[in-house]
């Protein structure tokens, strides 16, 4: 009695009445969590327990932290890691007797590694393909040039060096 | 259970008092976080966000919670959830290139979005609630049961009467 009812007429119907009247309707506001766990432990008046299910069909996913909320009524409370605890009491220090908020370190997740190594990847990949395409086209002019090599090589490192060897020919002419 | 944490001094910010609390509750976030977090996820670090989002801004957050409306496990397993599910979709949309995203998620039926805009007037609440949860959520009837407190059979029966309404406007517009 308790599975699932799996109609696919039915589900097609509910998606086309969905679909078909969601024009220009509204979701309702958010409620506060306290009214949704007032709700989670039927302590809403009939009127109240409406406005939260009108809201919860808007909101499928929150219809799940009720079931999770009422689930916690029937069992003991579990017990976190120590280093979990520690870290969160950590978030409210003591600082000459009065109580502070510490800021919170963000940890360096996997993700981020990752982005980093991703990132680092992509930049060696650009100078690799640079310097290797910068010698390519060095050799290629070099083995055009012939037996001039040297002194073109240095030119196309030294430009002026170029330079000031043609105007000194111009003005000696 | 909240008449164990004094609340007072922990909205006065006391050391004392906000490491009780996080002793008493750490494990039951990390249950409640746990299931809303996908494979891969850093549970510890949504863990931190709960207790942060808690104490941030004076504990702003802690004092809105108010024992006489309802138990602090409850209301701490919304909170929680409701976190977690907000980082994890901003973590989400700072790291994911589009590249990344096969093409089956890109679409846009793929999966029911996250919030939904539900015609008015037709469907009650409660009806629309249960076929919400039926064909948008996959939820099985025991656990539609479950988070609306009522008998299973009772789900069967606002989902019948849900589908005879639907059936009528449908027909009534042919």
């Amino acid at each position: 009695m308790a599975g699932p009812l799996d109609d696919s007429d039915e589900a097609a119907l509910w998606r086309r009445w969905r679909t078909a009247g969601a024009t220009g309707a509204a979701v309702p506001a958010d409620p506060d969590p306290l009214l949704l766990a007032a709700y989670a432990e039927d302590r809403l008046s009939v009127d109240g327990a409406e406005a939260v299910e009108d809201w919860l069909a808007a909101n499928p996913l929150a219809a799940q932290d009720i079931v999770a909320a009422r689930r916690t009524l029937r069992i003991p409370l579990p017990v976190a890691p120590s280093h979990v605890i520690d870290r969160a009491a950590a978030l409210v220090g003591v600082a000459d007797g009065v109580s502070v908020l510490a800021f919170r370190r963000p940890s360096p997740s996997r993700r981020h590694w990752r982005e980093a190594l991703r990132i680092g990847a992509m930049a060696a990949s650009v100078l690799v393909a640079s310097f290797v395409g910068f010698a390519m086209g060095n050799d290629t002019f070099v083995t055009l040039a012939g037996g001039s090599a040297p002194a073109l090589s240095l030119e196309l490192l030294d430009p002026p060096t170029g330079l000031f060897n043609e105007l000194d020919e111009d003005s000696s002419t | 259970m909240a008449q164990e944490i004094d609340l007072e001094a922990l909205s006065r910010g006391e050391k004392g008092a906000w490491d009780g609390f996080v002793r008493r509750y750490a494990g039951l976030v990390v249950a409640a976080v746990r299931g809303v977090s996908h494979e891969g996820t850093d549970v510890e670090d949504l863990v931190q966000d709960v207790f942060f989002r808690l104490c941030k801004d004076g504990f702003r957050l802690l004092k809105t919670y108010d024992p006489s409306r309802a138990g602090i496990s409850t209301w701490l397993t919304i909170v929680a959830r409701s976190t977690a599910r907000d980082s994890l979709r901003r973590r989400q949309l700072a790291v994911t290139p589009i590249d990344a995203v096969p093409e089956a998620q890109l679409a846009t039926d793929a999966a029911p979005p996250e919030k939904l805009k539900l015609p008015d007037g037709l469907l009650s609440p409660r009806q629309k609630l249960v076929l919400t949860m039926l064909y948008d959520r996959d939820m099985e009837v025991a656990e539609i049961a479950q988070a609306l407190g009522v008998d299973p059979q009772t789900v069967r029966s606002t989902h019948h009467k849900a589908m005879l309404k639907l059936r009528e406007h449908f027909a009534a517009e042919q």
